[in-house]
């Protein structure tokens, strides 16, 4: 008779490998959806404007693409915790397990959508002049920092899919609907504040003043941030 | 030892779900975790998984902390009774995820396990029958071979032959590969001759740290007409009473010798050991559960 030991060493980056494969178990090919569904909604679109002399800019598809991923990562970190932490994972292993998956995804789709503009200016707009995959004038460039412009508002999406889906599983489905009309109220309560100092100028004045590069890719980095730190206080303590 | 809790208290809202519970668990023993619905048996599980974190205490498992501890938890499987899965699992997705995530998993084992209990692989989980999702958690907590496993009201809905070769496998693979083994159950005269250490708890307290050898013979009960009943019990501990007139049932606490056979066999009344369902029941009911609580709480 021999005592029971684990055959390998575990650490944390194992764990974090473990719970990524865990998360792709069902449906492997579920990252590819989004790429399936802009690149569906591009067909189709390019096939509609084949006889139209003056395309309009179209943006609502890429949207598209951004709220699936911000879809994906609340459902996916909603259900799958509960496996995973039933399975004896530590939260921090399945948290940081979930942010890097949307890491990863973020610089894949980032990376795709800048590629794909290129194409698009190449080949003017896909023959019809069309700018699908390079809607704006901060994608309009083939400098590497557009893959930026694509991929941080992918990385936004992801910490407040995972911070929804986190507040979620800690409160409840039902205490998170009162959690988000409190949040409203607070907003709300906020926002006629500004407007009673007369706040609303300085706010729009500053932003002005940004260039949208700097919003895009390195202001927008701040939510994300507080969305991912949010997400992991509110999973820290929630049981399975 | 492999597990020590040290005064640990449990409290969800003005609940108390643990009061003060210490202990230690031996490695590579069957423990059964015993007590009613509400006992705090779950909760102090999940506690010694990271699952919940004690209002006051320590708990040591494998020598440390067990909340967000990766080097305990991987060691550590905790088959619930609540076990969930995402929608779409299918029974083989959830062998692959415990897979995935135990060291020291046996696919084969777990492969032989799905035979045995009749598991269709390919069904979604949430279409499993209760029985079928407990054989889930039983080939789960089984294969995984983790050096702690506990087991919480494994066999919810399975048939009788289903929770014998639980027993069985149970019995068999610990014997092949010893580990420690934590097994919450209602059916104790089930479990009976399996464990090897009884934890009783009873509204949040241990009532029952013991051997289960030694657990056995302290309690008897004593039957016989009234007036031999009444002379027997005399200066012994009495713990519950029943009368079917013109015979009287006694629960007894103590060790019962050969004298004292002597003196049941002179005053023609009989004494039957109690099984550990029995004395579960008379501890965590009526007299004794207030004699057992006024100890423990000395």
């Amino acid at each position: 008779m021999t005592t029971l030991a684990v055959k390998h060493r575990v650490t944390l980056a194992s764990r974090v490998i473990a719970v990524m494969r865990l998360q792709l178990t069902v449906y492997p090919l579920l990252p590819l959806l989004p790429i399936l569904v802009v690149w569906t909604t591009f067909v189709i679109t390019r096939l509609s404007v084949i006889n139209v002399s003056e395309p309009n800019v179209r943006v609502s598809s890429l949207m598209g693409m951004y709220l699936m991923q911000l879809g994906l990562a609340a459902v996916g970190g909603y259900q799958s915790f509960s496996c995973a932490v039933g399975l004896n994972v530590t939260r921090r292993a399945f948290y940081l397990a979930s942010l890097l998956t949307g890491v990863v995804e973020s610089v894949a789709y980032g990376l795709m959508l800048y590629l794909a503009g290129i194409v698009e200016r190449m080949t003017d707009g896909w023959g019809t002049r069309l700018r699908f995959f390079d809607p704006t004038s901060l994608t309009h460039s083939a400098s590497p920092v557009t893959i930026l412009v694509y991929t941080v508002p992918f990385l936004f999406m992801t910490a407040v899919g995972l911070l929804l889906g986190a507040t979620v599983k800690r409160l409840g489905a039902k205490n998170f609907i009162l959690f988000g009309v409190a949040v409203a109220l607070v907003a709300g309560v906020v926002g006629t504040l500004i407007t009673y100092l007369d706040g609303w100028g300085p706010i729009i004045g500053w932003l002005a003043r940004q260039s949208p590069l700097s919003v895009v890719i390195g202001w927008l980095l701040i939510p994300t941030g507080l969305a991912a730190v949010g997400g992991w206080l509110a999973l820290r303590r929630a049981v399975p | 030892m492999i597990v020590t809790v040290k005064d640990v208290t449990k409290r969800f809202g003005d609940v108390v779900a643990l009061d003060g519970v210490s202990f230690t668990l031996r490695e590579n023993t069957i423990h059964g975790l015993l007590g009613r619905n509400g006992a705090g048996k779950t909760t102090l599980m999940q506690i010694l998984t990271g699952q919940q974190v004690p209002t006051a205490g320590t708990v040591e498992v494998f020598g440390e902390r067990p909340y967000e501890n990766d080097a305990v938890l991987v060691r550590t499987c905790f088959v619930r009774e609540a076990q969930r899965y995402p929608d779409d699992y299918r029974v083989k997705h959830a062998l692959r995820a415990a897979a995935l995530l135990y060291p020291n998993w046996d696919e084969e084992y777990a492969q032989s396990l799905v035979d045995e209990f009749r598991l269709p692989r390919s069904r979604p989980v949430k279409k499993l029958s209760r029985g079928m999702l407990s054989a889930v958690g039983i080939v789960v907590g089984l294969a995984s071979r983790a050096p702690l496993t506990l087991f919480d009201e494994p066999y919810l809905g399975l048939d009788a032959a289903a929770r014998q070769l639980f027993y069985d496998r149970l019995l068999a693979d610990y014997a092949e590969h010893p580990r420690t083994v934590v097994l919450s159950t209602h059916l104790i005269d089930e479990v009976a001759d399996l464990v090897e250490h009884v934890l009783v708890l009873d509204q949040g307290r241990l009532v029952v740290d013991e051997e289960a050898d030694q657990l056995r013979g302290q309690m008897v009960s004593v039957t016989g007409p009234a007036a031999a009943v009444e002379a027997f019990v005399a200066g012994r501990t009495e713990l519950h009473r029943t009368t079917v007139a013109p015979v009287v049932r006694s629960t007894l606490r103590g060790v019962v010798d050969v004298q004292d056979r002597a003196e049941a066999d002179r005053l023609g009344v009989t004494i039957t050991p109690l099984s550990l369902q029995q004395m579960v029941v008379s501890l965590t009911t009526g007299a004794a559960r207030h004699e057992m609580l006024k100890e423990t709480s000395q």
